[in-house]
């Protein structure tokens, strides 16, 4: 995975650049924004890190102009305007995730690995979280590595949750997801799925199990020793 | 920000004054006719004695009539004839037809002076006699329009009756009062609406000032070519000013900006730098900087707020914005063994900033996750109305630290050190340019609850 990371902080860079190798990327450096574009002229990139306030002008502005010449490598912007209105904007110019000065390392390969991951970028087939894996073409589901059996919809509903584990997924989504437009939907039927999809995992001895947030969704995260 | 404005009630307009004004100059002006009139009988005695004379005489004359056997005859009325019977030595009068035969006469010994004949007569004849007790006037005027010849003589030795001063009256209401109050109320009338309407831009300017809203910028009075001088000079003062106070917010906005990079770049390359380090004490340091991270946050965000105001507001579902937080904040609520939940009970749709009232409201969260104890439940509730509430089941607050709860970097308590008291102070803020309020209470059962109460329409709906 070969990276180009435009920062003009000598020593944020190095660091960066330093910890991003040991992830096992290929990282190339630039502190301007002219260099950054001479060198995506040349080099194929699988990923563009992207400061936003360079010597050279205002990364936001580049990033519209760049997206606008329909170039479609992930970019995730690194910026220490953590504003409310910069998130945003830096989504509808094109970014596909934003990071927010200070982070540490293991957050910034985590949301390196998201942006890759995402549709368009190489599909993975097995998702995981703790001692459970999913097959996304097998659907096959596996505590601990050993394989148990459910449900359609239950895998479905262990799928979504999966892709975003740790975070809440609003119910809205799950029953977009899980049931068609066909379906009879009982204000019921999602927490019944759960429910059983809880007791399934956890009599597999599982390590994440499937939290309510009232009013919300749900999440998947490690479940909590007993 | 917004300041509370002045009744207008309470200060006359330009238009009520000046018109009092004019009023005042009128009043001022028919005195001055009144005193030049009395001024004008007063230095000659004479005119005004044969006002009053003349007067008394038509007032008979218009009493005479001709009787059967084609001569005069007077029928003066009672309270006529009181004044010659009730004043014997103050007035007199004879009616003397063409033959020089009396017609009729009361106190005829005031007659100190040779009246003349009938044939004779001239239409006015007047004296003044002197005499021990003071002057007798003496008046002889021909009514030939009655009967030919026909003369009445009225003598005046003194004026128990005042019919001076009714004569003066008199003369003051036909030369001055007449005349001239139609014409004080004419020019009265035309002057005020001629100053209503010179001052017409300047309401229209007073009133564009009045809406405007100071947190918002590009905002600008109209200076149109029909403006008068002296408003144009003013409407481009207030220009200019408004001009300067966009100038200030962007620079605000701008240093912001500059700021963070400034903060946040080396913060990043020491937290990088210790992920390098690693060990314990790097740990330890490394939660420092994620301290003093969350303290930057807060602070950026206090000046965000500010210009953030400057935008447009957007429409903006409490609902969503209640169940974005939770939906953000559940995660790292769970890690610290706390519970989050939601509820919509039917919230409004206001007009407003929709990140700032989310981040207000996660602060409010965040807070509650350090009051409320391990395994505890925090609800954040939207509605009924323009309404969101978080409320903990903590050790609620106490009474006394309350009023200044608010205040930036005020601590309501040492266990919500650090960013707690100024995220508390973006909340008041966030609330603020909403034109909203923020108050805090004890929730039944123990525990807190903070309600943020927006305007029920929004409070940068456009005039009509």
């Amino acid at each position: 995975m070969r990276v180009l990371l435009v920062e003009d902080n000598e020593r944020l860079s190095s660091l960066m650049r330093g910890g991003l190798s040991r992830g096992g990327f290929t990282v190339d450096v630039f502190d301007l924004l002219e260099d950054a574009e001479a060198a995506l002229d040349t080099v194929d990139y699988d990923l563009i890190l992207l400061d936003l306030g360079l010597p050279d002008g205002d990364g936001m502005d580049w990033l519209k102009r760049f997206r606008r010449g329909s170039r479609d490598v992930p970019v995730l912007v690194v910026t220490a305007r953590g504003g409310l209105t910069d998130r945003v904007a830096g989504l509808d110019t094109g970014a596909d995730d934003y990071l927010v000065k200070p982070f540490e390392m293991d957050e910034l390969l985590a949301r390196c690995r998201a942006v890759l991951r995402r549709p368009g970028a190489a599909l993975s087939t097995v998702l995981a979280a703790g001692n459970v894996t999913l097959d996304t073409t097998s659907r096959q589901v596996a505590v601990a590595g050993s394989q148990i059996d459910a449900p359609r919809r239950e895998t479905d509903l262990l799928e979504v949750l999966l892709r975003r584990s740790g975070q809440v997924v609003p119910r809205a989504v799950l029953e977009e997801r899980l049931y068609g437009f066909d379906d009879e939907v009982t204000p019921n039927a999602l927490e019944a799925h759960v429910s059983r999809l809880r007791r399934r995992l956890s009599d597999a001895a599982a390590d994440v199990t499937v939290h309510t947030v009232r009013g919300v969704g749900y999440l998947l995260r490690p479940a909590v020793a007993p | 920000m917004r300041m509370p404005s002045a009744r207008p009630a309470q200060r006359p307009s330009v238009t009520r004054l000046i018109t009092r004004r004019l009023i005042l100059a009128a009043g001022l002006l028919m005195v001055a006719q009144v005193v030049l009139v009395a001024m004008h009988y007063g230095w000659d005695g004479r005119r005004l004695g044969v006002r009053v004379a003349a007067n008394e005489a038509e007032r008979i004359a218009g009493h005479i009539g001709i009787g059967p056997e084609g001569r005069p005859v007077l029928a003066l009325p009672e309270e006529h004839v009181e004044r010659y019977r009730d004043h014997r030595a103050a007035y007199a009068f004879r009616v003397v037809d063409a033959d020089g035969a009396e017609v009729a006469g009361m106190n005829p010994d005031l007659f100190t002076v040779m009246l003349p004949e009938p044939a004779t007569a001239p239409d006015l004849f007047w004296r003044v006699v002197p005499g021990p007790q003071g002057e007798t006037r003496v008046l002889v005027q021909r009514f030939d329009r009655i009967a030919p010849g026909l003369l009445i003589a009225i003598a005046i030795a003194s004026d128990p009756d005042r019919l001076a001063w009714v004569a003066l009256l008199h003369e003051v209401v036909d030369h001055v009062a007449i005349p001239m109050v139609p014409l004080a109320l004419l020019l009265l009338a035309v002057n005020v609406y001629a100053v209503r309407r010179s001052l017409l831009p300047l309401a229209r300017a007073a009133g564009e000032a009045a809406v405007l809203d100071a947190r918002r910028g590009g905002l600008r009075l109209s200076a149109g070519d029909d403006l008068p001088r002296e408003v144009h000079a003013l409407v481009g003062a207030v220009n200019a000013a408004l001009g300067r106070a966009d100038e200030v917010l962007r620079f605000q906005r701008e240093f912001t900006a500059n700021v963070a990079h400034e903060l946040r770049t080396p913060l990043a390359v020491l937290l990088l730098q210790l992920d390098e380090i690693g060990g314990p004490a790097a740990e330890a340091a490394k939660s420092d900087i994620q301290a003093m991270s969350r303290l930057v946050d807060q602070l950026l965000r206090v000046a965000q707020i500010e210009g953030m105001s400057a935008e447009p507001p957007t429409d903006v579902d409490l609902a969503e914005v209640g169940r974005g937080v939770v939906q953000q904040l559940a995660p790292i609520a769970l890690d610290r063994g706390r519970e989050t939940e939601f509820r919509d009970q039917s919230a409004s749709i206001i007009q407003g900033h929709r990140d700032a009232i989310a981040g207000a409201v996660r602060n409010l969260v965040d807070n509650a996750l350090r009051a409320a104890p391990k395994g505890s439940l925090i609800t954040v509730s939207a509605g009924p109305g323009p309404v969101i509430e978080v409320c903990d089941q903590g050790p609620g607050i106490d009474p006394a630290l309350r009023r200044d709860l608010f205040d930036r970097f005020a601590q309501g308590d040492r266990r919500t050190r650090g960013s707690a008291g100024l995220g508390l102070a973006i909340v008041a803020k966030t609330m603020e340019i909403h034109d909203g309020s923020v108050t805090v209470a004890d929730r039944p059962g123990g525990g807190t609850l903070f309600r943020l109460v927006f305007p029920d329409q929004g409070p940068f709906s456009e005039p009509p």
